[in-house]
């Protein structure tokens, strides 16, 4: 079952058309990775979802209801975790989740608030959220977004201003909550999505320039990378001097890209250049997203 | 949803002392009233002018009561042109609308904290001002309920211009901008006399009842054209509101 179905959904801002007739799904229980450069338009397509902006064209529903601009029908369905959430910093953390939980009705709140505390590693005391860290402060954005057992957990670059630390503890904090929710979660840190995500999903050009599962994408792309490692600049040089494969080169190592193993094995016997150590190099999403977004 | 969020606005005024300090202001303007009416010859005196002053009388509280209201509102809508411009900024709103609290609540909530909030100050002002004149001044004056009325009610416009302004530019100076641009423009129009009984500004002008210048009537129509604009103004802010991006 689809949790979130995007038609056909373009936007533009003035004369800058930021989403380009864009259709993705997300089937309930995928964490899904979005992924997209900086300025691809990841946020604006987040926001069209809880219907904080409009769209020009297309349709977006959320549990098969329609989002509508302005309204916050589908909402209900959804948690949101900013990138840098926002509080009423006069408050501690029970009251910030207290009022939340309030708007959003939740049965026994206390208890509820007491088990998201717990989730997310947050002390239960009078601390007021102005005296948090980012780390606190995500954590408590985490607490808040699932509070009411959204369907949907939208995260828009959640780790992007934590330290190494404070992302890989957020990162945790997410894969254990995706046991309970479908999560969509955006960033440009693709170590992110490689951790925790099963599906994802490249915006590129206000499109969705691929939309797989991640371990379909990880042997369908890029699966002919090859590294050599020479013992000498010089042989290093003469082997590029004569092959014609694509390749890349760093201190005495050379990676080939799209080449088969059998042709890597012709040229040294032709070139009688031995490598010390040849290695077939396992995709990682980083070159993934460089080939399919031809950056 | 209403009840929470209006909770939180009053746990708001009250954990940033702006409950305190305001209550505290009209409370002060309050008492200060009769004892300026009834230290003003002696002020005067003391500059060594030679000015025929006659006696202070009830009247001359009033008469400051209404000077000051004046500018308590202006200062109260300084107080509060803030608080949605700094919502919007700092996005302390995008997790309570995300998780389905209604625009029109939120606008609601604001319109309805900020005006009960102006209602008891001003009438804390007003009874300290009633409560204590008769014990420093001799008179006796009609209508002082009821003319007290007209301008707690103008105060209610000014928030709710003050919300438009606020949505509309979501900034604090248009929420500054709008309701003291309509006051000036509302001011202006009221040079002419067939204009003035009509516009809102002449609900400031109450005093007139309490000196038997003027009857209830002469409100009537100025008080229903202000109840109609506010309602007006409150549902174009919810509209405006709904229809932007945040």
């Amino acid at each position: 079952m689809n949790i979130l179905r995007v038609t056909n959904v373009s936007k533009s801002f003035s004369n800058n058309q930021v989403i380009n007739n864009l259709s993705f799904t997300v089937k309930a229980g995928n964490i899904y990775g979005f992924l997209g450069q900086n300025g691809a338009g990841k946020t604006t397509v987040m926001k069209m979802i809880l219907g904080l902006y409009s769209i020009d064209s297309g349709e977006i529903y959320v549990n098969d209801t329609q989002v509508s601009f302005g309204q916050n029908k589908t909402n209900q369905f959804i948690g949101y975790l900013a990138d840098v959430p926002a509080f009423y910093d006069y408050m501690n953390a029970r009251e910030y989740l207290k009022l939340c939980g309030d708007i959003s009705k939740v049965n026994n709140v206390n208890s509820r608030i007491t088990e998201m505390l717990e989730l997310v590693g947050l002390d239960d005391n009078k601390t007021k959220i102005r005296g948090y860290s980012r780390g606190m402060r995500q954590r408590l954005g985490i607490a808040q977004a699932l509070l009411h057992k959204p369907l949907l957990l939208i995260c828009d670059e959640p780790t992007s201003s934590l330290d190494p630390i404070g992302r890989i503890q957020i990162l945790d904090i997410l894969k254990n909550a995706a046991s309970e929710t479908t999560i969509i979660f955006s960033t440009h840190v693709l170590s992110d999505v490689e951790r925790i995500c099963d599906h994802v999903g490249i915006l590129h050009e206000g499109k969705i320039a691929l939309d797989t599962d991640i371990n379909t994408l990880q042997s369908k792309y890029n699966n002919h990378n090859i590294q050599l490692t020479f013992s000498s600049a010089t042989d290093l040089e003469k082997f590029i001097a004569n092959t014609t494969f694509e390749y890349m080169t760093e201190d005495l190592q050379l990676l080939i890209t799209n080449a088969n193993l059998k042709d890597v094995y012709n040229q040294i016997a032709t070139t009688q250049l031995y490598p010390t150590n040849l290695e077939l190099v396992k995709p990682n999403l980083e070159s993934i997203f460089l080939e399919v977004t031809n950056v | 949803m209403f009840k929470s969020y209006s909770l939180k606005e009053i746990a708001e005024l009250t954990r940033n002392y702006k409950l305190l300090i305001i209550l505290l202001a009209f409370a002060l303007i309050g008492f200060s009233n009769p004892i300026f009416a009834k230290l003003t010859p002696e002020i005067l005196a003391t500059t060594g002018y030679q000015i025929d002053i006659p006696e202070p009388m009830l009247i001359d509280s009033w008469i400051q009561f209404y000077k000051n209201i004046a500018t308590l509102l202006i200062i109260y809508i300084i107080l509060f042109c803030a608080n949605i411009p700094n919502e919007l900024t700092n996005n302390s709103l995008i997790n309570m609308v995300t998780r389905g609290l209604p625009r029109s609540t939120i606008i609601l909530s604001k319109f309805t904290v900020i005006s009960v909030l102006w209602i008891i100050s001003y009438y804390l002002c007003f009874g300290i001002t009633a409560i204590y004149s008769p014990l420093l001044l001799d008179g006796s004056l009609p209508n002082i309920f009821v003319a007290s009325i007209f301008p707690a009610v103008f105060g209610i416009l000014m928030i709710s211009l003050m919300l438009l302004g606020a949505i509309t530019t979501k900034h604090i100076i248009g929420s500054l901008l709008v309701p003291f641009g309509f006051y000036g423009l509302s001011s202006l129009l009221s040079i002419s006399d067939q204009l003035a009984e009509y516009l809102p500004t002449h609900l400031m002008s109450s005093l007139s009842l309490i000196t038997d210048e003027a009857t209830i009537s002469d409100y009537t129509i100025p008080l229903v054209i202000t109840l109609m604009l506010i309602s007006f103004i409150i549902a174009v802010t919810i509209t405006i509101f709904n229809k932007q991006s945040i």
